[in-house]
């Protein structure tokens, strides 16, 4: 299992902030993968900090973060892409789409490149529940942000993964196109076995059961 | 895993056209002025060493000036060891060759066409067989028991005008009428010897490169030993050497000659000075495509780090989604290898464009020839390893690049 154990983690910027001995920055937290996880705060609390760690896109913390066992600190360059590659999939709350794309380049940019990812088909039968199949083959560069969002989603799992790390997804959303994004979040890493790590500004949505995080 | 699609639109989003013309130009423009430069250079030696006196050197005959204090003053009349020593030191001198000269007076009798011309001022020398032209036939004199054998000697190519000027001008020489002549040498009377000697002479050949009359030095020593009196020091030293030089480093031989005031000819310095600024020229068409060389590194380096600045969003993008970074590294560096290899191809036409059109046809008109091939092998191995070392400079400066991406 590929669980995630945060222990007396503190990201530099935040020092100032101070740990708060109910968040994320006190003592030891385990990510069970295959659970569902919710990082809640404020603006300015290190939300996307604390994703960008596991991803190994950031390492300026102090602590110790434990990954699949195995201490992160000493982690190559090739062993963080491995494990971006084929254990994280990511919806960055900057949704890193490629505006000279279409919408599909965009999704098969990274479907195309693993074994076990999904089919064009899938796809578009994804497209079509999030409303957005047809603008598949739109440049990215013209689609509203909520609609960008949505593809960014059906890019982030159309790859096999363990985890799936998720930046603010609903912040373009309204509250039905919320639920049917739910509903495909959950179908999908359950049918994958994988964890799942949301970060949000609103501690009240209840739309699935979370184990809650606060930073 | 495979190569990711779309990888070549998204990086390449981060380049601007205008700016990869230039940048494509100033390295061909580089590269066209290196490969001239080294095929110059290799062209250059070429011809040096296919000469068979080699165009890269040449003699000079270098005697003490004559001045009035120096008359009767051995010092300012003969070139000591020491000065022969402090002239061959020198980097642009390749070898010294003293001139022996005779120590007995000697007579020149030519029967020409009956008419017996004879000349009192005459001297001869002789010096090491390494530097004489002008003469194919055997260089040799030897004092045999069955007589005495005819001395080859060598004549200075002014002597044919100077023999015009000799016979009051009224016989006209040419050099095989002259060649065909019967000579004789004729020592003077001396104390020693009051019975007149003389030697029948053959004219082995004309040299462009001598002033004086050679004699093999065997017969020089014959003549010195048998006529002169006994000879005092200054007997052995000489008044005249040859000097074997390099032309592309006569400035450092012109200024000794000048601070040492040393006669020679003026059209060897002058032929040397061209040979100077003949290698100059590569040398100075070398460091400009060296100097633009390395423009064009700083500018494709400056370029690809703009391209990486300006791309910085796209890649962060492309490795959080888990492509390696070594996916991308590769994808610059095969961007590179192929616009050096393009640009390496044009640069290469180019030069054989300008080799085959215009020099060669024009080095037709020469006495020498450009040896080898039209590009030689050292040209691109040379531009080969340009072209290594501009890929493995980028490739640390990209690979450090991306891995300061997620450094913090």
């Amino acid at each position: 299992m590929a669980n995630i154990v945060f222990h007396d983690v503190m990201p530099h910027p935040l020092r100032e902030l101070g740990r708060g001995e109910d968040t994320l920055w006190y003592g030891q937290h385990t990510f069970t993968q295959g659970e569902t996880y919710g990082v809640f705060a404020e603006s300015g609390r290190g939300k996307t900090t604390a994703l960008s760690l596991i991803a190994g896109i950031r390492k300026d913390y102090s602590g110790s973060l434990i990954i699949q066992g195995i201490p992160s600190t000493n982690w190559t360059d090739n062993q963080w892409s491995a494990w971006r590659a084929h254990s994280l999939s990511i919806l960055p709350q900057g949704l890193c789409l490629f505006d000279n794309l279409t919408a599909l380049e965009n999704i098969e940019f990274v479907s195309s490149r693993f074994e076990g990812s999904v089919s064009r088909g899938q796809i578009e039968s994804w497209a079509g529940r999030l409303g957005v199949q047809s603008l598949l083959h739109k440049k990215t560069s013209i689609l509203s942000f909520g609609q960008r969002q949505r593809i960014a989603l059906i890019r982030a799992l159309s790859k096999p993964y363990q985890w799936l790390l998720l930046d603010e997804p609903f912040s373009h959303l309204d509250k039905s196109n919320q639920a049917i994004v739910w509903e495909l979040v959950l179908d999908d890493i359950q049918s994958k076995q994988a964890g799942l790590i949301i970060t949000s500004l609103d501690a009240d949505n209840k739309l699935i059961d979370l184990t809650i995080k606060k930073v | 895993m495979r190569r990711p699609p779309f990888l070549t639109q998204i990086l390449i989003s981060g380049l601007r056209p205008s700016q990869l013309i230039m940048q494509i130009a100033g390295l061909l423009f580089s590269f066209v002025l290196m490969a001239i430069a080294m095929q110059g250079f290799i062209d250059y030696q070429s011809i040096r060493d296919s000469s068979r006196e080699g165009i890269g050197e040449d003699i000079m005959i270098l005697s003490k000036p004559v001045t009035e204090t120096g008359f009767g003053d051995d010092d300012e009349v003969f070139f000591r060891s020491s000065e022969l020593d402090s002239i061959d030191s020198l980097s642009s001198v390749i070898d010294v060759y003293p001139f022996q000269r005779n120590l007995v007076n000697m007579s020149l009798l030519i029967d020409v066409k009956g008419a017996p011309i004879r000349s009192d001022m005459f001297g001869v020398e002789c010096v090491d067989p390494a530097i004489i032209d002008g003469t194919d036939s055997d260089w040799s004199w030897s004092l045999s028991e069955d007589g005495v054998m005819d001395v080859p000697i060598l004549l200075p190519k002014d002597f044919l005008r100077l023999s015009s000027v000799l016979t009051s001008g009224f016989i006209s020489l040419a050099e095989d009428d002259l060649t065909s002549l019967k000579l004789k040498l004729l020592p003077s009377d001396s104390l020693r010897y009051p019975t007149k000697a003389s030697f029948n002479a053959k004219i082995a050949g004309y040299s462009d490169r001598i002033s004086a009359v050679l004699v093999p030095c065997d017969f020089l020593e014959h003549l010195n030993t048998t006529f002169a009196y006994p000879q005092a020091e200054s007997d052995t030293l000489s008044k005249r050497i040859a000097v074997r030089f390099a032309l592309e480093r006569i400035v450092e031989l012109k200024q000794y000659l000048a601070d040492y005031g040393y006669e020679t000819n003026e059209t060897k310095l002058r032929t040397g000075e061209n040979a100077a600024l003949f290698r100059g020229a590569f040398i100075a068409v070398g460091m400009l495509g060296l100097f633009v060389l390395l423009l064009s590194l700083t500018g494709v380096l400056l370029t690809v780090q703009l391209m990486l600045t300006r791309s910085k969003n796209q890649i962060e993008s492309i490795l959080i989604q888990g492509v390696r970074p070594t996916t991308v590294l590769m994808w610059y560096l095969k961007g590179l290898v192929l616009l050096f290899l393009i640009v390496s191809v044009v640069a290469f036409s180019v030069v054989y464009g300008i080799k085959t059109i215009v020099v060669l046809p024009f080095l037709d008109g020469f006495s020498f020839a450009v040896e080898g091939e039209v590009l030689s092998w050292k040209t691109f191995v040379f531009l080969g390893l340009v072209v290594v070392t501009m890929v493995a400079v980028n490739a640390a400066s990209i690979f450090v690049e991306l891995r300061r991406m997620f450094a913090r």
